[in-house]
């Protein structure tokens, strides 16, 4: 059986930012079962790349699923990696209250970044 | 018919047919030999029936093709007796064959050819069908074609390799009777071996097809599409053939709109036509493919038409398997996605229970959104909405743990807090690590004038209460979704729904179904569900359903599950 092509119903990009052992990561658009792949092997391939801390900027995340959840939990639970979250928008962050797994997240300052990295830039 | 061939006839089926009917009833209704002379007696007529249809249809056919002869020669560029004989029996059996004997003697008895070289033409065309329908049998080719192994075992074993049993041996009996040289065996071989792959190829595929796969309801094209597709076949090739400019390939498009709107029934139909005018106006010296020898156009447009018929078909054999594929996954998502809800809500003695579910519009994707309504013990009642995380197959079968779990372990526990920590251990056991899942339990203790509810959640939204008086108000706190950490605590609240009183559980769905645009908060759930104070169970969920779709641009991109409980007033 082929899959079956998910509609992708906005834009979706994901800008990669290394910073000497770690990397930022920042999505922009929505994360959801259709574009939760792209984002998954992007960070295998920085993790094979030998980035030892990565973290996940959702500021720019318009909304997020159960399938970016779990790809949230994943890096979590990955004892190989230093993970951290920038967090999002309010909306992206109710999703983590709702599901009882805010205090899970370990949450980064958004000005830990290699440079200012406000919404404005675009 | 003459006296004689009367009698032959006769004495070809007293001779053939015995042994066949008596094998029949052996073989299909273990009935001793002889044992029902009656049901002999019908299985023998239904037998001579056919044998005579074979017989006729064979003859005529011959006759016909003899009159279409190519380049008024005794051979022509399709044979279809050949194609018919060997339709005839796959489709009612390799002992049919003296239908084919009696019509191809019929047919060569007049051609003013000596006895032995009809009897050895006869033969070798019997043969033929026999080998051609033995060999289909033998390695199972199912005769709709709609697999890519059947149309390349009908092409290698009947249109390849049995029409060399009727070319070799009626060749070599022309040879025997004078009728041509030694010398030329080989081209007169070669043009007879052609003629009757023609008539397997064109004429067999388009009976078995036919068949097999009549009142071919399932053909994506309608009626008024296939009279377009057969005028517009038959316009270009009148077209093609009336030139001599190679414009064959103009023809290939078409057929393609055959393959893709009716699959082999289109196939067959239009090579039919492609073929006709084809070979009508290459035998008159028309068309791209006449050159100073006939027996050279006569190879070029077999070559033609045979290989595209060929392609064709395999083609829609691409087509159909993959159809039949896509049936597949969508009847595994349909019946998987059943398995997610309960076929139907029980009754609960002054309690109004409605569910609403609709699975996002993706096709062959199974949600994971699910519910579930069940007695727990007398007069107490287990209410769950949950989703896992993830969609499809796997999703589906995380469900199917979480559902069967709960059934077992909220009859032994009594608080929906601990049924949430044992089904918490159950997934991080048995399900793949970060696998999760959200749900809401309610435990409804039903009175007299009104009913007690415990209820605990798990990573889920927040129930909503609506009072008979239209306040609205979120219950409970949130806990930590399922399979997510070793020991989370749950928390057990109540409430007590008074008559008139309803309490609305429901997946995120509902909330995301604006998404990206806009997320719904709780608050927007309960300002629509207040419009609903006082109305049924059933009114509260399609009212809420309604007002979300109204406001869903689309397809809503989640699926959407929601249960209303409601105290009847």
């Amino acid at each position: 059986m082929s899959p079956v092509p998910e509609p992708v119903p906005e834009p979706f990009s994901i800008e990669v930012a290394p910073d000497g052992d770690r990397v930022f990561v920042a999505p922009a658009g929505g994360i959801d079962l259709a574009t939760c792949p792209l984002l998954r092997s992007r960070i295998a391939e920085l993790e094979k790349d030998g980035f030892a801390r990565l973290i996940l900027d959702l500021r720019e995340v318009t909304f997020i699923d159960s399938s970016g959840v779990r790809l949230i939990l994943e890096q979590i639970s990955n004892p190989d990696l230093e993970f951290g979250v920038v967090p999002g928008p309010a909306a992206v962050q109710r999703i983590f209250d709702i599901l009882g797994i805010a205090d899970l997240v370990p949450l980064v300052d958004n000005d830990e970044g290699p440079r200012s990295r406000g919404p404005s830039k675009r | 018919m003459a006296d004689t061939a009367d009698v032959g006839f006769h004495a070809l089926i007293l001779a053939a047919a015995p042994s066949g009917v008596t094998k029949t009833t052996r073989v299909r209704e273990n009935v001793p030999i002889g044992a029902s002379s009656l049901q002999a007696n019908g299985h023998v007529t239904g037998y001579l029936v056919r044998v005579a249809v074979i017989a006729g249809a064979y003859y005529g056919s011959a006759k016909l093709g003899l009159d279409l002869a190519f380049a008024t020669r005794s051979v022509t560029a399709v044979w279809p007796p050949t194609g018919i004989a060997l339709a005839a029996l796959v489709l009612w059996g390799p002992r049919m064959w003296p239908g084919v004997l009696i019509g191809a003697l019929l047919a060569n008895a007049w051609t003013g050819v000596p006895a032995i070289t009809v009897l050895g033409i006869t033969c070798g065309n019997t043969l033929e069908a026999v080998t051609g329908a033995y060999l289909l049998r033998r390695f199972r080719v199912s005769s709709s074609l709609e697999q890519v192994r059947d149309v390349l075992a009908f092409v290698g074993l009947a249109a390849l390799l049995s029409t060399t049993v009727s070319a070799t041996i009626g060749v070599g009996s022309l040879i025997v009777g004078d009728e041509i040289q030694a010398g030329s065996f080989w081209s007169v071989w070669r043009v007879w071996w052609l003629g009757d792959m023609g008539g397997d190829l064109l004429i067999a595929t388009a009976i078995l097809v036919a068949v097999t796969q009549w009142p071919f309801a399932r053909l994506p094209g309608r009626a008024w599409e296939a009279i377009a597709l057969a005028g517009v076949a038959a316009g270009l090739s009148l077209f093609v053939f009336d030139r001599e400019a190679n414009l064959a390939y103009v023809l290939l498009p078409v057929l393609i709109w055959a393959v893709l709107r009716f699959w082999q029934p289109g196939v067959c139909a239009a090579s039919l036509i492609v073929a006709g005018i084809a070979v009508a106006f290459t035998a008159n010296e028309s068309g791209p493919f006449v050159r100073p020898n006939p027996d050279d156009s006569l190879l070029l447009a077999q070559t033609y038409f045979g290989v595209t018929g060929v392609t064709m078909l395999l083609l829609a054999a691409v087509v159909t398997e993959r159809r039949k594929a896509e049936d597949l996954a969508s009847h595994i998502a349909a019946t998987l996605q059943q398995s997610l809800v309960p076929d139907r809500l029980p009754e609960i003695p002054s309690v109004e229970v409605a569910a609403r579910y609709r699975a996002s519009g993706v096709a062959h994707r199974v949600g994971g959104d699910f519910y579930d309504v069940f007695e727990t013990g007398t007069g107490t009642w287990a209410i769950a909405i949950g989703d896992v995380c993830g969609k499809g197959a796997e999703a589906a079968a995380a469900t199917a743990l979480v559902r069967y779990t709960l059934r077992e372990v909220a009859v032994d526990e009594s608080r929906p807090s601990a049924v949430l920590a044992r089904l918490n251990a159950a997934i991080r056991r048995q399900r793949p690590a970060n696998e999760f899942c959200t749900m809401a339990l309610l435990e409804l203790d039903v009175h007299d004038r009104h009913a007690d509810v415990a209820f605990s959640t798990g990573g889920h939204p927040l129930p909503l209460l609506l009072r008979a008086d239209g306040a609205v108000e979120t219950v409970g706190h949130h806990g930590v979704a399922l399979g997510i950490t070793e020991s989370p605590t749950f928390t057990d609240e109540t409430i007590e729904l008074r008559p008139g009183d309803a309490l609305l559980v429901y997946t995120d769905g509902l909330t995301e179904s604006l998404a990206p645009a806009r997320l719904l908060g709780p608050g927007d759930i309960a300002s629509i569900l207040a419009r609903f104070a006082g109305r049924s169970a059933d009114e509260i969920a399609e009212g809420i359903e309604q007002a979300i779709l109204a406001a869903v641009v689309g397809e809503p991109r989640d699926d959407i599950a929601l249960l209303v409980t409601r105290l009847r007033s």
